[in-house]
């Protein structure tokens, strides 16, 4: 139980420092590994061939992450267009089942395609709040998300998705320690930025394949997106602002969750 | 009259053998005389699928699955016609606890909405001895597939007018959930899953 929760967090903030004395991008790295950690402790590595949801989802992380490394902190229209188009590969690996059971029915390619954008621009906008911000800012926004959604998940009847969310969760949390902490200036933002398509792809699993609610789900998802409430016209972001609309989108997407929990309870066994 | 004769000699002779001609293919169709394999389809209301599986290193917790289909192809004097195939809807999941039962169907065990159904269709059937069978086949569950071994006993079989031919069959094996992807809370909740299935089929009506 402990080495799930501790080495996300541990490995999170191994490559923040190493990024910090290395090559900053790197730091793009912190959550996938951080996450890819969890997953290994909690369920083993991650299969060759995945063909689960919760399998495939560290190799969407990293592929996120090796974009965000590569393409590093400066904006650029073909880091931007790669990024989609990984988030668009990942949502696609993560419906796949869904779309294929007809889980998703008429929808479908709506769910998928918002799962896309959603991935994308929670990654586009926790990634620029720190351009104005502390470094801490972005890790932590991400953490606040995680923090709601990890609770959700277990009451949606996956103890797994929830423990997997802490990972995301705990990594969040290593990196704004480090950045509160330490002299870091744009590896917290990595860090967000490669780890944030997380909420939306985790919370779309709990929706899907577990029995979260999926107004729970849609919050959660779009709470990081919140953040840009505190956005100012001289490119400033206001904390006050920022964390106030995600954690309240939070708050409902877990009182959402808690209606939406099927009695009884699975876990009074 | 002669040329006539000698016309006959030689065309009675062709006639005879082009006439047994097809006869002398007879027995390549006759080949086939052993008997073809009776289809049977499992009769879900007198058939059971029971599992066990170790908790806490203390007692066996049994469960079972509601809903599933099979068909068996049954030819005892031809072991190689004979085949076993099963599907099981891996949401009717039952262990007599409501909420248990959706987290078994939830992504932490079965994953039931992401893998609707389980299924085992058998490659090899030979016989150990009387009305005991090894039985080998590929079983997929959660996506993943693996070979099986298992043994299987012929319980019974009888015809009635009322009820039809039927054949009976019971196996018990065990499997190794983690080789399936179902890795959660071992080892808790044991690696080695028990699996006790007992079939009643009937012969399937042209």
């Amino acid at each position: 139980m402990i080495l799930p929760a501790l080495s996300p967090a541990l490995v999170a903030g191994g490559v923040l420092l190493l990024a910090k004395r290395t090559r900053v991008a790197f730091a793009g790295l912190a959550g996938a590994l951080g996450y890819l950690a969890a997953h290994t402790a909690l369920l083993g590595l991650p299969e060759l061939e995945p063909v689960a949801a919760v399998e495939r989802m560290p190799y969407i992380l990293l592929a996120i992450a090796a974009v965000v490394t590569v393409c590093g902190a400066r904006a650029s229209s073909v880091g931007d267009a790669l990024l989609l188009l990984v988030c668009a590969a990942g949502a696609w690996w993560v419906t796949e089942s869904a779309r294929s059971n007809d889980l998703l029915g008429t929808a479908g390619g709506l769910l998928l395609g918002s799962l896309a954008l959603l991935s994308y621009a929670s990654s586009q906008l926790l990634g620029s709040i720190s351009k104005g911000a502390k470094s801490w800012a972005a890790p932590l926004l991400l953490a606040t998300s995680a923090l709601a959604l990890a609770p959700a998940l277990v009451m949606g009847r996956s103890a797994v998705l929830g423990q997997l969310c802490g990972a995301v969760c705990a990594a969040s949390c290593a990196a704004a320690f480090l950045c509160r902490r330490g002299d870091f200036e744009e590896e917290g933002a990595l860090m967000a930025r490669a780890a944030a398509p997380a909420i939306s792809l985790l919370a779309a699993c709990g929706a899907l394949y577990a029995y979260l609610d999926p107004w729970a789900a849609g919050c959660l998802a779009l709470s990081p997106l919140l953040a840009g409430f505190g956005l100012q016209r001289d490119e400033d972001w206001s904390p006050r602002y920022g964390f106030g609309a995600t954690s309240l989108l939070c708050l409902v997407g877990l009182w959402l969750a808690y209606k939406g929990m099927p009695a009884p309870s699975p876990y009074d066994y | 009259m002669k040329q006539i004769t000698t016309i006959l000699s030689l065309a009675l002779p062709i006639l005879v053998l082009s006439s047994l001609a097809p006869a002398e293919l007879r027995p390549y169709e006759g080949a086939a005389s052993v008997p073809a394999a009776e289809a049977y389809t499992v009769d879900l209301t007198h058939s059971t699928i029971l599992f066990r599986v170790n908790h806490l290193g203390i007692s066996n917790a049994y469960g079972r699955f509601n809903k599933f289909s099979g068909d068996i192809q049954w030819a005892p004097d031809d072991l190689g016609q004979t085949s076993v195939s099963f599907e099981v809807d891996a949401s009717s999941v039952d262990s007599n606890h409501e909420g248990r039962d959706d987290h078994l169907r939830g992504p932490d065990f079965f994953s039931a909405k992401e893998f609707p159904t389980w299924s085992f269709e058998s490659k090899e059937v030979k016989a150990l001895g009387e009305d005991r069978y090894a039985v080998t086949g590929d079983m997929t569950m959660r996506g993943k597939t693996e070979e099986i071994s298992f043994e299987m006993e012929k319980t019974g079989e009888g015809e009635s007018e009322r009820f039809g031919k039927k054949i009976g069959f019971e196996a018990m094996f065990d499997i190794q959930r983690t080789k399936f992807g179902i890795s959660y809370a071992t080892p808790g909740i044991g690696d080695e899953v028990g699996v006790i299935l007992s079939i009643e089929a009937n012969l399937a009506k042209d």
